[in-house]
Order: structure tokens, then C-alpha cells, then sequence
């Protein structure tokens, strides 16, 4: 943020000396402040009775003859040494500042500011440079009349004048041109077309408000470009006002709502505030005159500082926590857009030399860039959400082309071996081809979002078990307590824990000749218990070989990171717990 | 295996199913039984929409993959012409997503294709009695479903219509947890045809929450008004 403020202090600090740059003393350059001034409405120069009164230029005729737009002459006085008096010379003015502006030398007309309208409209003003015969001058004394209609309201007035030999004098020109005209045309241009490329993706992609805005920003800030076309199109009197309007405010109202949007916000109240304050602004402009348009605007720009300026805090302090580097060029640039703007206030203000740089216009490109850069972080987002589904999907593959290789793949196959060597009776195969379908329905479930739901994960071995436990007549007990939710369970540990359970009661099940089947659960300490026990016939624990499906329990039970415990002696019935590690999990 | 049925009345069964040998087991099945009765078989979807007047089913079973129209279309087409018919879907998973689609249509509970003759006949029956045990990953869904609180402004007059009460809730809660309806009905102090009735009612809201639903995605693509 430091940074951005410095850069914005340096920017203007370097403009500004440009423009001193310009005024440099040099024997060759006549840099013209002092003076007479008279009102007078005179087509050609007053006489010497007129009522001249000394003056110093520059001459901001908002502080120094505020009222109605009026004409008035400046009568100033300058010396060439004889050998400079024949050549030709550069009459050059930084700022092209008032509605009209003759210029006569030694009582000749030489030229004026044609062409230029009305600067007033425009929130720029471009220099003036105008080649003066050496015919005109004299050795000597010289008199320069400049007849100025100026419109105090809209800060017009004279600034200095510069009278430099030869036509080194368009060299100041051409710097000043270039930093305030060229580059707001450059601007222009690439806001002119980012806008297009940000409505033909938008016309893509109608839902996203940030492109939609950013495309009606750009085109906006195009339009504010090209303030010469105010001049060439001369409107109608009533449409004066607002289209001057437009030229210098209809980018701020999108921006605002742009800036929101790309920091994700939404502000309907503080929007249509903004957007009712424009279309006032607009109207009002329609029917005041060049005379209190000055008032507007100082209204208008003030409040679009002032909105700029919370925007800025809102979006600061919003993002306090969520530091997406995207951000940073965003509010880096609103800092720059702030102080430019607020330097130009200045100057609008007349609190800064009248000579002053237009510079509001240098956000452009920063916010530009800047939200270019939104774009294309959320770009890349996408791109790695995308890569991560695509990962996702992948995992999720390998794990069921697994699942069906331990599972359901290797029941078939068992089954098929037992067909072929013609050892399995009818009921085997028809149980067996069962117990492969329940194994595929139950990897089918686990492909389901429980959420790691315990309950519901339990519940559905029990629904898949129905059948079996009602045909098998045996009294079955439910005692599932309200289980925690385990929201780190991958499908995968469901399913293993599905299996075990569904394992361990098939064989209470089928085996036991149990009339009595349980299944409780315990949360215990930091441990899960699930519990599934039978008063069957239970089997000698020391004389088993540990067969196939009890070291398939164990493996099972330690891929979740728990244990199972099978406790069983002849007669007095089996009980297998799994006990499950409770980290990650969340309290219902 | 003749499964004992309390002279109860005899229960008219039509199948819809298009696999020949499928269809002759499930028939098979439930010619086995007397308190049964096979009235129609029908192999495509078309032959289900034109003969399911003149058969009458009080029970209709229907595969959801049909070669003509879609099996919920049959269920939706029956649901709404014979409400007093009782809809199962015959599914090889019994998954939630081809499940929840078929209670939405219509359909009260589904067979599991490759279940044991008996088990068929005891679903068959369970229906009749009531309701087809609803799976706990279901019911499950029909929690979330209709609890979730609903976005928009077109919910403000349905919701009641579309939200469980405290009690329907609490049915559903115990039965995503394994607990059967019998188990359900006692921890709730009701009985189990309480229960049953208020899984009817649950039914009902999924049909008028999907129906909403839909005229909601509509309204806001612009389809409708």
C-alpha cells in the first residue's frame, strides 16, 4: 500500500517537473508574468486609456474574476535583444485554458486557441503552441495582446506565456502534449479494447458480473478518452451540459460498482445511491449554464473522491484477512486513482499552480491492469479447481477398479472355481452369487455422500442386511446409540467399515445357530466401539487357524487405523469389536 | 415357498419389466404365492400406459429401464391416474439417486432385482400393509431435502406444504439410523401404522417439494411467467 502512494507522489512529482522543465530560464525563452488586464469586449486591442490594471500570470480567473463568462484583454510587455527580433519565434501556452483566445502582436492578429471549443467540458486541457513571423517583431520593446472569453466558473483563465526564439518551443509543447493529450488517448485506446474483449468473453459467459463490469467500465473510460469529439460533434445547448458531464464523470459510477465486484462484494443500497447520484448530476448539468456548471462539478468530484475513498477503506478492510494477491494490484491502483484525483481536485480547487497537470486519467491503465489480473487469477483458479476434480475423479477410479478387484472380482472368481471343480452344491453357488451381489450394492452405497455419517452409514448395513436377519429368525437388537459424525471417513474407510460389520454378522448370521444377534455401539473416550456379538455355538479360539475371513477383518480394521477384537469359546457365543480412532470427528 | 398371509384379501400384482427372464422369475415368484395374483405383464413402457386400466393393479411393479419410455415415466403416469395403486421400481442397487427419483414420481418403495422369491412376496406384502422399508442413506436425503431452508420467495407459501414437522423429523432421523419401522414406532411411543402414515405424508411433501422445486428452476430460467 506504502508503495502505491509513493508511486503515485513520484508520478506527480515527475509530471510536475516536466512542466518547470519548461518554464527554465533560458536568454532564448521569455516566459511572460507580468502584465495589464482589462474587461472589455473589444474586437481589437483597448487603447492605453482603457482602465488597465497590473496582473500576474498565471491568472486563474476562478480566484481572481469569478462571475459570468466574459471577454477581457492582457496587454504583455516583452524584450528581444536585435538579433533575435527578425526570427521567427514560438508563442507557447501550457494550457490551452479559456473558451476563446487571440493573440495579437504589436497590434497584428497572429492567431487563436480555434478550433479547441470549449476546454470547460473536458477534464484536460491541451497546450498551445503557435509560430510567430519574425515580420511581427521588433527589436526591443514588444507588446503582446491576448484576448481571452473565459468562463470563471470552469477554472479558465491565462496561464503564463512563453515567448521562445525559433521553434524550440514546441518542444515543451510536445512533452506537455504528449503526457496530457497522448497518453488519455492511449488510455482510450486500451480501455477501448479491453471492453471488447471483456464483452465478447461476457457475451460467453453471461452470469459474471465482474466482466460485464468491467466491459462497461472500459467502454467508459474509452469514451472519456476522446473528449475532442465533444468539440467536434457541438451539441445542441441542452445536451451541452450533460454530454460535458458524461465526458468527465461516466466512469466513475462503474468503477465503483466494478471494484466491489471484483473484491467479491455486493452493495445494493450504497450502488443505487451512486448510480441516482449520477443520473442527478446528469440531468442538472442539462439545464445549467457554462455559469454554475463549475459548481457541479465541484460537487460531483468531491463526492466521487469521497466514495473512491471508501471504497478503498471497505476493500482494505475487507480483505484483511483473505489475502488473495490479486487483490493487492486492485487496491494499489485505487490508492493511485484516490491521489490523482485528489491532486486534480486540488488544482480544481485552485489550491495548486494553475499550470498544473491533468492526471486524474493515469488510473486507467493501473486499474486495468489490475482487475486484468483478477481476471486471470480467477482464470487460474478455475483451471486448478478443475485439475484437483479431475484428480479427484481419478483417485475415486482407482479406488473402485480396486474395490472391484478385492471384492466383488475375486468373489466371482472364487465362486467360479468352486463351479468348476464341481465341488459347490446349488444352495453354495446361489448363496455365494448373493453374498457378490450384496458386495456390489454395498460398494454402490459407499459411492453415495454420507458425509461421514456413522449413523447412516451403520443404518445401511443393517437395511442391506434385512432380508437375511429376518428369513434367519433370529431376535435382533439394534443398539445404536446417536453416533458423531466422522468427517474425515474417505468412501473407501466406509466401505471397509461396512464390510466388517456386514462380515461379522453374516457369521453370527449363518454360523452361530445364534437365536440371539446384537449390535451395539460405545463411544469411549477418544475411541469408537461397534459391537456385534451372538449367543451362538462360538468356536475355540485356540484351536482355530485364523482363516481367511477373521485376518480380513483384522486388515480391514487396520487400514482404518483401529482394531477388532474377537473374543469367542465353544458355547458361549461370539462378540467381534471394531474399535475406530475418533480424531476428526465432530460431536453430533 | 408359500409365505402365510392372514386372509388377507388377494393383492391384483401388474409387472413391467422388459428382460424375458426377469420378468418370467419375478411372475414366477409371485404366481407361487396365492394370496397373489399376476394380472398384466407388459414388456415396454407403451403396452404398461395402454393396459393399466383395464388390469387394475393394486400393486405395480416397474423397471426403470424400459427399451420405449422412461420407467418413472410409467411411475408418474400411474401415480397420478391410480393413487390407490401401490408403485414399486425393481432395481438391481436400490440407490439412492434412482430411488429418490422414483418416491418423487410416485413410486412407494422399490425390489431389489435377485432378492430370494420369499423376500419379493414379503415386499410385496410390506407394501400393501403400509410402506417398503425406506433405506437410511434415503432417508437421509429426504431429511436434507426437506429441511433445508428453501431459497427464494416462491417458498413462503408452500413451505408447509414442502418442511417436516418435529415428528417426522424424529421418524426419519430413527429410520436413517437402522432402526426398522416396528423399532421406530415403540422409541416414539406410537404405532407402527402411525408411522407408516406418516411416512405417506413424507411421500406426499417430496412429490410437492420436487414439484415446487421444479417450478422454481423454472421461474428462474425463464421457462415460466
Amino acid at each position: 500500500m506504502r508503495f502505491a502512494a509513493i508511486a503515485g507522489f513520484v508520478l506527480a512529482a515527475i509530471l510536475q517537473a516536466q512542466c518547470r522543465g519548461a518554464d527554465a530560464h533560458d536568454p532564448e525563452t521569455h516566459v511572460l508574468t507580468q502584465g495589464e488586464f482589462v474587461v472589455s469586449d473589444t474586437r481589437s486591442p483597448p487603447s492605453d486609456d482603457a482602465p488597465w490594471r497590473p496582473v500576474t500570470l498565471p491568472d486563474n480567473w476562478f480566484l481572481s474574476h469569478p462571475g459570468p463568462a466574459r471577454a477581457g484583454w492582457y496587454r504583455l510587455p516583452f524584450d528581444l535583444a536585435p538579433e533575435s527580433a527578425g526570427s521567427t519565434h514560438t508563442l507557447y501556452l501550457p494550457r490551452n485554458g479559456a473558451k476563446r483566445m487571440l493573440f495579437f502582436f504589436n497590434g497584428t492578429l497572429e492567431g487563436g486557441n480555434l478550433g479547441y471549443g470549449d476546454p470547460g467540458a473536458r477534464n484536460w486541457a491541451p497546450p498551445l503552441a503557435l509560430a510567430v513571423p519574425g515580420k511581427l517583431l521588433e527589436p526591443g520593446r514588444n507588446v503582446l495582446h491576448i484576448r481571452v472569453v473565459a468562463v470563471p466558473g470552469l477554472r479558465q483563465g491565462l496561464t503564463r506565456v512563453m515567448v521562445i526564439a525559433g521553434s524550440s518551443g514546441r518542444i515543451p509543447y510536445e512533452h506537455r502534449y504528449a503526457i496530457q493529450v497522448l497518453s488519455l488517448h492511449m488510455f482510450g485506446a486500451a480501455a477501448l479494447l479491453c471492453a471488447l474483449l471483456a464483452a465478447g468473453f461476457w457475451l460467453r459467459e453471461r452470469n459474471d458480473a465482474v466482466l460485464f463490469w468491467f466491459a462497461i467500465t472500459a467502454f467508459a473510460w474509452a469514451a472519456t478518452a476522446f473528449p475532442a469529439l465533444h468539440a467536434a460533434f457541438t451539441p445542441r445547448p441542452f445536451f451541452h451540459g450533460s454530454l460535458a458531464f458524461t465526458v468527465r464523470f461516466a466512469s466513475l459510477a462503474p468503477m465503483l460498482v466494478l471494484c466491489l465486484r471484483a473484491a467479491g462484494k455486493r452493495w445494493p443500497l450504497g450502488e443505487g445511491a451512486v448510480w441516482a447520484f449520477t443520473a442527478v448530476g446528469l440531468v442538472l448539468a442539462g439545464f445549467l449554464g457554462e455559469d454554475s456548471e463549475g459548481a457541479l462539478i465541484t460537487i460531483w468530484s468531491v463526492t466521487y473522491l469521497g466514495a473512491l475513498f471508501a471504497l478503498l477503506v471497505v476493500l482494505i478492510r475487507s480483505q484483511e484477512r483473505q489475502r488473495r494477491w490479486a487483490f493487492w494490484p486492485l487496491a494499489a491502483a485505487l490508492v493511485v486513482a484516490v491521489m490523482l484525483s485528489a491532486h486534480d481536485l486540488a488544482w480544481w480547487m485552485g489550491w495548486i499552480d494553475y499550470q498544473s497537470f491533468q492526471l486524474a486519467h493515469f488510473h486507467v491503465p493501473l486499474v486495468l491492469v489490475a482487475i486484468g489480473a483478477n481476471i486471470i487469477d480467477r482464470h487460474f483458479q478455475a483451471v486448478a479447481a478443475v485439475e484437483r476434480a479431475t484428480e479427484g475423479l481419478a483417485r475415486e477410479r482407482k479406488r473402485i477398479m480396486a474395490d472391484m478387484h478385492d471384492g466383488l472380482g475375486s468373489s466371482l472368481l472364487g465362486l467360479l472355481g468352486a463351479v468348476q471343480s464341481g465341488r459347490a452344491s446349488f444352495p453354495e453357488v446361489e448363496r455365494r452369487l448373493h453374498d457378490a451381489l450384496q458386495e456390489l450394492r454395498l460398494a454402490v452405497d459407499s459411492l453415495e455422500t454420507t458425509d461421514g455419517d456413522l449413523n447412516v452409514i451403520l443404518g445401511n448395513v443393517r437395511h442391506r442386511m434385512r432380508a437375511a436377519i429376518e428369513s434367519s429368525g433370529v431376535d435382533f437388537r439394534w443398539q445404536v446409540g446417536e453416533l458423531p459424525q466422522f468427517s474425515s471417513l474417505t468412501p473407501r474407510s466406509v466401505l471397509a467399515i461396512q464390510r466388517i460389520v456386514l462380515e461379522a454378522l453374516t457369521n453370527s448370521l449363518r454360523h452361530a445357530g445364534a437365536r440371539l444377534v446384537t449390535v451395539t455401539t460405545r463411544l469411549d473416550g477418544s475411541w469408537l466401539q461397534i459391537g456385534v456379538a451372538d449367543d451362538g455355538v462360538g468356536f475355540d479360539q485356540a484351536s482355530i487357524v485364523p482363516g481367511r475371513g477373521l485376518e480380513s477383518l483384522r486388515q480391514r480394521a487396520h487400514g482404518l487405523g483401529g482394531t477388532v477384537e474377537i473374543r469367542s469359546s465353544r458355547g458361549a457365543g461370539t462378540s467381534v469389536t471394531l474399535r475406530l480412532p475418533f480424531e476428526g470427528a465432530r460431536r453430533p | 415357498m408359500e409365505v402365510a398371509s392372514e386372509t388377507a384379501p388377494i393383492t391384483r400384482v401388474a409387472l413391467v419389466e422388459d428382460d424375458r427372464e426377469m420378468r418370467a422369475r419375478l411372475a414366477a415368484s409371485i404366481r407361487a404365492q396365492s394370496s397373489l395374483r399376476l394380472v398384466a405383464e407388459y414388456a415396454t413402457g407403451g403396452e404398461a400406459l395402454a393396459g393399466l386400466e383395464s388390469a387394475a393393479p393394486d400393486v405395480l411393479l416397474v423397471d426403470l429401464g424400459l427399451p420405449d419410455i422412461a420407467g418413472l415415466e410409467v411411475v408418474r403416469f400411474a401415480a397420478n391416474r391410480y393413487p390407490g395403486c401401490d408403485i414399486l421400481i425393481v432395481s438391481i442397487f436400490g440407490d439412492e439417486a434412482n430411488v429418490l427419483a422414483a418416491l418423487e414420481a410416485g413410486a412407494r418403495g422399490y425390489l431389489l432385482k435377485g432378492s430370494l422369491q420369499r423376500d419379493i412376496v414379503l415386499d410385496i406384502r410390506e407394501i400393501r400393509n403400509g410402506g417398503s422399508p425406506l433405506s437410511p442413506i434415503v432417508a437421509r436425503q429426504l431429511l436434507k431435502r426437506l429441511q433445508a431452508p428453501r431459497r427464494g420467495q416462491a417458498a413462503a407459501k408452500s413451505e408447509e406444504e414442502t418442511r417436516l414437522t418435529p415428528r417426522e423429523t424424529e421418524i426419519l432421523n430413527a429410520i436413517s439410523r437402522g432402526f426398522s419401522y416396528g423399532e421406530t414406532a415403540s422409541m416414539l411411543g406410537i404405532s407402527i401404522g402411525t408411522v407408516h402414515t406418516f411416512l405417506k405424508r413424507i411421500y406426499r411433501k417430496l412429490a410437492v417439494h420436487s414439484k415446487t422445486e421444479a417450478v422454481f428452476e423454472a421461474n428462474r430460467l425463464g421457462l415460466i411467467g
